[in-house]
């Protein structure tokens, strides 16, 4: 008889414990399910992934991939996880024109890519007209200059290096030089046409002595520049200003050492891939980086979490290759941190608010300075240093710069 | 214009020469032999150097040859015998369809296994050695290898197709498959053969392009450029193949250097036109006549 209490008293323990212990767990679990139950921000990518141009757009979308990848991991953005959508532009305007209008209808409140400036140019007027927030490495001098409203670069612009390149010249290869012969080598997009017109009036306003006596504009899909090297060569210049992306620099410098030249090069960054720097190994191939290389001294955390994301995701080839894959997970990182600031109920409109307030950016040295965002900048990066290869080696070359010109 | 710009213009010429008489190769031994124009030509070089460079990293300069080699006889046979044997007896224009699919899925096959970033293939050696040449210009070690190479090569074939016993067959298997297989030639494996050695030159085109300059997807336009050289020459013709690319080269680099370098490619196609509306066999080829 008196067992039967005890037994009862127990039994009512356990229950109210179980019970007890039900609720902790659903109070507990309750806003975690209430967050899983939260849709994702979309982050919308469109650029080229096929074709022979595909080596343009895909390390960008795999850079990207692996920095959201390990947001996603730790939880998203505001509890909510970041879905990374994905549409091939195939490098053209009419698919671009529709990615964007698909992106923008499925809820993305940015949109990244388009490495092809002309492709930018054809994604602008859509992204200001259903007030989508774009943030693109591939931004012609005439997307910032004037700004508009809905349009980002999230790397430096190539319209801002041809001032670094001039600085550079100047102080480095020919110092107090006022009479140089100077030749213009550059690939054909729009982007690099409105460069080459930029680099035309600086050095009118600034260095009236310096010549141009050689002007090259060569296809993207160029296979060999043997002849336009030869060409550009046959006017003598003292030093060439390239506006080349990675495969062309590596053509046109490949052809100037097989023609025995000696003349330096001073490259815009869309021709910094380590790999193009190395494997050319031409000390006089010096090229702007808006990022350190693998073979500096501790950049920072930032840059170490980096390559760790990079090698986890296999891309680590693909980081030595292109500089692509930086500028893809740069942009994440921004993106992310613009996410943060504009809260947990971020939509396009005001994630393009959250951009012109977020001020600086830390990267954790995976640039040379923060990146920032205001209402009278919307250039992300804007400071960067020469690099080249000596001996295998890959050394920078004089200070670090910052980018003036193309900001209004 | 200077001599160097001149001599330069004619040293381009005959790389050019030896880079499309090879993909021009690749196109014609595959028509001859089963009547197929194969777009996928370029994109089967593709596969084939960027097997190399992983088997130059893997094993060495000697295995990376042989088994390229291997890979590509085997890539062009088996591209026959799953995909075009299964078409034989269907419009000529429906095959070169599926040959264009083809180019397409072969790009993208690439692209999954090696993914798009450049490659480069450092062979030992000094392969950037300078030869330099009258006329203040300079040649690479490489740019010599390609041109003799790419001439051997057309000169062989041009040997094997017209005055070998597989030439015959070759032309009597794509003349009548069935009156050839009566008269007891191994159909099949004369096609097989044709298809392996028009990859096998392909890739040697790609290769040699690689070690020169990069290995990347943008390699394939070089397959594309090259069709104009092959119809030039004749699109049945193995001897033609040469000329054709040596006129198309120089027109190319003519081009280059009077209008810039984006001028090539459309002077390159605009050579094709006229050379098409006045011989519309090209150069070489045969007349085809039709009893009606």
């Amino acid at each position: 008889m008196t067992s039967t209490p005890n037994f009862s008293s127990r039994r009512r323990a356990v229950t109210l414990g179980l019970a007890l212990s039900a609720t902790l767990l659903t109070i507990a679990a309750g806003p975690a399910h209430a967050q899983a139950a939260r849709p994702p921000f979309i982050v919308g990518f469109t650029d080229v992934l096929s074709g022979p141009n595909a080596g343009l757009g895909t390390p960008v979308m795999n850079g990207a991939k692996a920095y959201f990848d390990g947001v996603n991991a730790r939880g998203g953005v505001h509890g909510r996880r970041i879905e990374f959508r994905v549409i091939d532009s195939q490098a053209d305007a009419t698919r671009v024109v529709s990615a964007m209008q698909d992106l923008a209808g499925a809820g993305a409140l940015a949109i990244m890519g388009l490495t092809i400036s002309g492709n930018a140019e054809a994604a602008a007027p859509i992204a200001n007209r259903l007030k989508v927030p774009v943030y693109s490495g591939g931004l012609s001098a005439k997307l910032l200059n004037p700004f508009q409203p809905y349009i980002f670069s999230s790397d430096i612009t190539i319209a801002s290096e041809g001032q670094m390149q001039i600085d550079f010249i100047r102080k480095h290869l020919f110092p107090n030089r006022a009479d140089l012969r100077i030749a213009i080598y550059i690939n054909q997009t729009a982007g690099t046409i409105a460069y080459a017109e930029i680099m035309k009036e600086l050095l009118k306003q600034q260095q009236p002595g310096w010549r141009i006596v050689a002007e090259e504009v060569v296809p993207l899909t160029i296979t060999d520049a043997g002849v336009p090297v030869a060409k550009m060569l046959s006017a003598q210049p003292d030093v060439v200003i390239m506006g080349g992306i990675d495969p062309v620099a590596l053509l046109a410098v490949r052809a100037m050492m097989n023609q025995n030249s000696k003349v330096p090069v001073v490259n815009f960054h869309a021709g910094n891939a380590e790999r193009t720097m190395l494997s050319l190994n031409y000390p006089g191939y010096y090229v702007i980086r808006q990022f350190p290389t693998t073979q500096d001294a501790n950049p920072g955390k930032g840059f170490a979490d980096m390559l760790a994301a990079m090698k986890a995701a296999g891309l680590f080839e693909g980081l030595l290759t292109s500089y692509n894959a930086i500028t893809g997970y740069t942009t994440a990182l921004e993106i992310t941190a613009i996410l943060n600031k504009c809260g947990p109920d971020c939509n396009a409109e005001s994630m393009q608010k959250a951009t012109l307030a977020i001020g600086q950016i830390d990267t954790g040295g995976i640039t040379f300075r923060p990146v920032s965002f205001s209402p009278t900048r919307h250039q992300g990066i804007d400071t960067a240093r020469f690099y080249r290869s000596n001996n295998g080696k890959l050394e920078a070359v004089g200070d670090a710069y910052s980018a003036t010109y193309g900001r209004p | 214009m200077t001599t160097p710009l001149l001599v330069q213009i004619l040293v381009q010429t005959l790389i050019y020469a030896s880079i499309y008489s090879l993909f021009g190769l690749g196109y014609v031994l595959i028509y001859r032999a089963s009547r197929v124009f194969n777009f996928a030509i370029a994109e089967m070089g593709l596969f084939c150097a960027l097997l190399f460079t992983t088997c130059f990293v893997a094993f060495g300069l000697v295995w990376a040859i042989v088994l390229t080699v291997i890979g590509s006889l085997a890539l062009g046979a088996a591209l026959y015998l799953g995909i075009f044997s299964r078409l034989v007896g269907q419009e000529e224009w429906s095959q070169m369809i599926v040959s264009f699919a083809l180019s397409i899925a072969l790009l993208a096959v690439c692209g999954l296994i090696w993914g798009t970033e450049i490659r480069n293939i450092d062979v030992p050696g000094e392969k950037d050695k300078l030869f330099h040449i009258p006329g203040h210009v300079t040649l690479t070690v490489t740019d010599v290898v390609l041109i003799v190479s790419g001439f051997a090569i057309w000169g062989v074939l041009a040997w094997a197709t017209t005055l070998s016993r597989l030439g015959v067959y070759m032309r009597a298997t794509a003349e009548n498959p069935l009156l050839a297989a009566q008269q007891g030639l191994p159909v099949t494996l004369i096609i097989c053969t044709a298809w392996g050695v028009g990859s096998l030159v392909s890739a040697v085109a790609s290769v040699s392009y690689g070690i020169r300059l990069q290995v990347d997807p943008t390699m394939i336009l070089l397959g594309l450029v090259a069709v104009p050289a092959a119809l030039l020459g004749g699109l049945d013709s193995v001897f033609g193949k040469l000329p054709g690319a040596i006129i198309l080269g120089a027109a190319q680099a003519t081009a280059a250097a009077f209008f810039g370098a984006a001028a090539g490619d459309v002077v390159a196609f605009a050579t094709l036109l006229v050379v098409l509306l006045v011989l519309p066999h090209g150069l070489f080829g045969s007349k085809l006549i039709r009893r009606v």
